[in-house]
């Protein structure tokens, strides 16, 4: 399965990588906004993991934009971000976010709520 | 109005003062012939009782005096402002994006040499003649993978940092604004020799966008919990109070 990982901090953006490797995800793509993301997003993405804050386009921007194209309508995103406050959360849901998960993070939370998209999508 | 202005001002009304100082002579050596009814006459004394108006000249230059002092002190906190408020925040913000520089650069090369480690755990590992060693490695694996994902630390103070760095460019703009409202004040008549005040340009609205000020490093697997029941609540149309879906600290 090719991810792509969508973070403007290259540290973030490794320790996902690494992650997603070490619960088996070995195909990993790497953007570093959400304008660079959409360059790359490309049919053979079949999961996509985004911060929110971020320069140029933020995650959000980049999900709405995203979830415009109906190529995209259904596939699986998880928004990794610091942002906890409810209001947040809602317009991650309007935009079409599919799993929302805080930082810092574990593996263990990320595989839990990758499994969780992709058999719901199943 | 410029110290010249008062001067001159003062010295019309010391010249004032005094044609009606003789005006009121002449009224006074003719007051019988033309001023029957006594009014004159009673207009004259009030004049002649109001001898303060003799020190009007000199008040008036006295206050001049003062108030150019008062605006030398202005000019003053206005170039201390400028000299010191405005440059040190610069050099805070230089320091900050400093840290989060270093921090960055730390974190990676951190990075490099858990990925070397693990490098080297797997190669030991298919070395080891007793595989019942295995076991010893994967926990040292897991415990190299633990010691990568705390390097998340990174990402978070940097959104913190962030967080500062902004405020203080904000705090910048607003001391620099004070310091152009002295300039303004004061006139370029005051400081002839004034250069123009630092046009600061106030921060992009979007700017806050590229981080989250609040981030924490102190998030648990309840904290976790919440969003998760936040955000099914919020995908099957159910209302969610406002407020933080995880714990309020920040």
């Amino acid at each position: 399965m090719k991810c792509l990982v969508v973070d403007d901090s290259a540290t973030m953006r490794r320790i996902v990588v690494n992650a997603l490797k070490s619960i088996g995800y070995d195909n990993v793509v790497e953007a570093g906004d959400g304008s660079d993301a959409l360059q790359k997003c490309d049919g053979s993405i079949e999961l996509i993991i985004t911060d929110w804050n971020m320069p140029v386009m933020g995650g959000l921007d980049f999900v709405k934009a995203l979830r415009a194209n109906p190529a995209h309508a259904k596939t699986p995103i998880l928004m990794v971000t610091t942002r906890s406050v409810k209001e947040d959360i809602l317009q991650a849901v309007e935009a079409g976010v599919s799993s929302y998960i805080l930082k810092p993070f574990t593996p263990q939370v990320l595989k839990e709520k990758i499994d969780q998209i992709l058999s719901l999508a199943a | 109005m410029d110290a010249a202005q008062v001067k001159a001002l003062a010295s019309d009304l010391s010249s004032t003062l005094g044609l009606l100082g003789q005006l009121v002579t002449e009224l006074e050596n003719h007051r019988d012939q033309w001023d029957q009814q006594g009014r004159v006459r009673e207009l004259v004394a009030r004049l002649a009782r109001q001898r303060n108006l003799d020190e009007l000249p000199t008040v008036l230059l006295r206050a001049h005096a003062e108030i150019t002092e008062i605006l030398g002190g202005i000019r003053l906190t206005r170039e201390a402002i400028e000299a010191h408020a405005v440059e040190r925040i610069r050099e805070t913000q230089s320091k900050l994006t400093d840290v989060t520089s270093t921090t960055e650069s730390a974190t990676l090369e951190l990075m490099n040499g858990l990925d070397r480690s693990l490098e080297l755990i797997n190669n030991l590992e298919q070395q080891a003649a007793e595989k019942a060693a295995a076991g010893g490695f994967q926990d040292l694996r897991d415990q190299v993978s633990t010691l990568y994902n705390h390097l998340q630390f990174q990402d978070i103070t940097a959104q913190q940092l962030a967080g500062v760095t902004q405020s203080l460019l904000e705090l910048e703009v607003r001391v620099g604004a004070v310091a152009a409202m002295f300039d303004r004040t004061l006139g370029a008549a005051f400081r002839p020799d004034a250069e123009p005040a630092p046009v600061l340009e106030a921060p992009a609205d979007s700017a806050h966008l590229a981080y989250n000020p609040d981030a924490t490093m102190k998030r648990t697997r309840a904290d976790q919990t919440q969003v998760d029941v936040t955000f099914a609540q919020a995908r099957n149309g159910q209302p969610a109070e406002p407020g933080c879906a995880a714990s309020p600290r920040a």
